[in-house]
């Protein structure tokens, strides 16, 4: 007799089995992967069950027992072929050769034909003290185990080879695929094969088997996962059929009729608020599904019109800058101006679509980062070289002043976070008539302060608390008639604090000057 | 002479940058589409290829998947220049094998040319 505690782990897991297979087919009765996975838990429903049965009849009715492990057998040939097949579609669907799926389920059905009405593979049971070991026929390791194992050195071959090429999305699928697919093999590898060699007894073969929940339970995930907004509806309609299953028998099991009736009322209650919950859930993950739908849009569509905006600034951009070379010759002196200020308006209006990409890629929270140590001086000094000729054409100073101790790398963006510096540093110039500019390195409680400070226009309470909204400017950016686009600094703002800083900026008022602070943590 | 082999479709964007690499002593070498660059590799022999990444038919990343085939130029560095800035694009590029990825506007044919000579230098 066997223990109640394998009882009820048989029928949750065989029924399990069937919801998961059940679920993950009706999810897209389409896709191929679906229907072979229904397919896979079918077959292990099988040899799980049929396995648990035939332990009950080697004593009373040997021949029924020796039936039902020639039935586990023939699913687990079935349960690998599926295997094999879903192997080739997931997690992206693919078309399998018609030649291939002939040739597997030829074969499949001779060895089931073999299995099930010859002794050749298996061939006999003895009897033990705790059920009974199998005696496998002269063709079982040639045919079957060959068969077996070939399958299964190809759905290895084929999940790993599809593995390396995939994308970010399925790479995780495959992540929740291989948990499943290594608590399973390595059950079946301890119960299967290494215990029975130990013990010399294939006394606890079944728990091996058992383990197949955890695949099939993380394969179902993985399937789904992609669409996993709908797991909610499912959810929420099982917790409702539950509801309400319980809400019936209370009604039907109520000792009096007033208790009857007021279960009753509950019930009809209970059913109208579940059919709203559902609708609504339903429609929650419909907004949702189109919200993302329509940000993926927006992010190819940003990405493709600045493209085509991008096209023609090149060509000018190369072509202004091989004239200004002198690649097509000296050029005539009362030209120079004309072809600087053309440079100059085309290096604008690039800054102006990268900006804007930047804002549409940060609302959709679709920019990336790209992590590295770097050295801060180093990325100012770079900054402040580039920038000094702009600062001297206004008669301005522009240094940096270091601490005394050695600045230590921190974790940056580097190419975002030199669009911060370079962004703050160039409004000082643009900001500033006379004296000039100090970018001031400091390290304060563990954090790395980095402030650009001017002697230029400064700003009013007012003017700060709407600096870095976007397309907001100081007054003195239309009174100096200074270029910008009010962008920039709302950007700033946005990649400081992607790095787990901070900005802001200090000023006294009018003709104060200004200091803009950004504070990033050391790691 | 360095060969270069410029992939770009836009017409008037390639012949700039093929000027430009003549100018500088190269031998350059235009293909308009992935096609065109797919017959021009084994003929030309580049020692370094530039590659647009929004070509017409198949993209610049469909010709980084026939290139990353071809042992004979595992050796030739790709850079992918393009006004085309997808993370997932970028990211696909990278690991097809491209040293790196320039968004043109960011950059004069005189710092390009400035890229790949050191580029070339290094292999």
């Amino acid at each position: 007799m066997t223990p109640l505690w394998e009882i009820i782990l048989v029928s949750i897991i065989t029924l399990l089995s069937l919801f998961l297979g059940f679920l993950v087919y009706f999810k897209d009765r389409k896709r191929n992967v679906n229907c072979y996975f229904l397919f896979i838990c079918i077959f292990t429903t099988l040899f799980i069950g049929s396995a648990y049965l035939s332990e009950f009849f080697p004593l009373t009715n040997p021949s029924l027992a020796i039936l039902l492990t020639k039935i586990t057998y023939g699913a687990v040939l079935w349960w690998i072929i599926f295997l094999f097949l879903f192997s080739l579609s997931f997690p992206e669907e693919r078309k399998i050769s018609s030649k291939i799926s002939l040739t597997l389920f030829s074969l499949g059905a001779l060895l089931t034909i073999l299995i099930l009405f010859t002794s050749l593979m298996v061939k006999k049971i003895v009897i033990q003290p705790w059920g009974f070991d199998v005696v496998y026929g002269k063709l079982f390791l040639p045919f079957f185990g060959t068969f077996f194992l070939v399958l299964v050195g190809l759905f290895f071959f084929n999940i790993f080879k599809r593995y390396k090429k995939a994308g970010n999305i399925e790479k995780q699928q495959f992540k929740y695929f291989f948990l499943g697919l290594g608590i399973f093999i390595g059950s079946i590898l301890f119960f299967n094969s290494f215990l029975p060699f130990i013990i010399g007894s294939q006394q606890y073969y079944r728990l091996g088997n058992y383990s197949s929940i955890f695949f099939l339970a993380f394969t179902a995930y993985a399937i789904v996962k992609k669409q996993l907004f709908d797991i909610k509806v499912i959810l929420t309609e099982i917790l409702v059929c539950f509801i309400v299953l319980l809400l019936i028998i209370q009604t039907i099991t109520a000792p009096q009729l007033s208790f009857k009736i007021l279960n009753g009322a509950i019930f009809i209650l209970f059913c109208l608020f579940g059919y709203y919950l559902i609708k609504a859930t339903l429609r929650e993950i419909s907004l949702r599904q189109e919200v993302e739908r329509l940000s993926k849009a927006k992010s190819e569509f940003i990405s493709i019109a600045s493209h085509q905006l991008r096209t023609p600034l090149t060509a000018i951009k190369g072509y202004i800058s091989m004239i200004l070379e002198g690649t097509y010759g000296p050029l005539p002196g009362k030209m120079q101006k004309p072809m600087e200020n053309v440079y100059a308006s085309n290096e604008r209006l690039i800054k102006l679509v990268n900006d804007l990409l930047n804002i549409s890629r940060l609302e959709a929270g679709r920019i990336e980062f790209k992590w590295e140590p770097i050295s801060i001086g180093e990325l100012i000094e770079n900054i402040v070289s580039e920038l000094k000729i702009n600062a001297e054409k206004k008669g301005l100073y522009l240094k940096i002043v270091k601490p005394k101790e050695k600045l230590p790398p921190i974790t940056a963006d580097k190419d975002k976070l030199r669009q911060v510096i370079l962004n703050l540093i160039d409004n000082a110039i643009k900001y500033t008539q006379q004296g000039g500019i100090t970018i001031k390195l400091k390290i304060e409680n563990l954090k790395l302060k980095i402030a650009v400070a001017d002697t230029g226009e400064g700003m009013t309470q007012e003017e700060i608390n709407k600096l870095f909204e976007m397309f907001s400017r100081a007054s003195a950016g239309t009174e100096l008639n200074v270029s910008g686009t009010g962008i920039g600094l709302y950007v700033a703002k946005k990649f400081a604090e992607a790095h787990g800083g901070r900005i802001w900026v200090e000023s006294t008022g009018k003709d104060k000057g200004s200091t803009f602070i950004v504070e990033l943590p050391i790691k | 002479m360095k060969k270069i082999l410029i992939i770009e479709d836009e017409k008037m964007l390639g012949e700039m940058y093929q000027e430009k690499f003549r100018k500088e002593g190269f031998e350059a070498f235009l293909a308009g589409s992935t096609e065109e660059a797919i017959e021009a590799v084994p003929k030309i022999k580049p020692d370094l290829i530039l590659l647009d990444i929004l070509l017409p038919k198949k993209n610049g990343i469909g010709f980084m998947e026939w290139f990353s085939g071809q042992k004979e130029f595992a050796s030739v560095p790709v850079i992918a220049f393009s006004n085309y800035d997808h993370p997932e694009k970028r990211e696909k590029a990278k690991k097809l094998g491209i040293k790196d990825y320039l968004i043109k506007t960011d950059f004069t044919p005189q710092e390009i040319v400035d890229k790949v000579k050191k580029y070339l230098e290094n292999t």
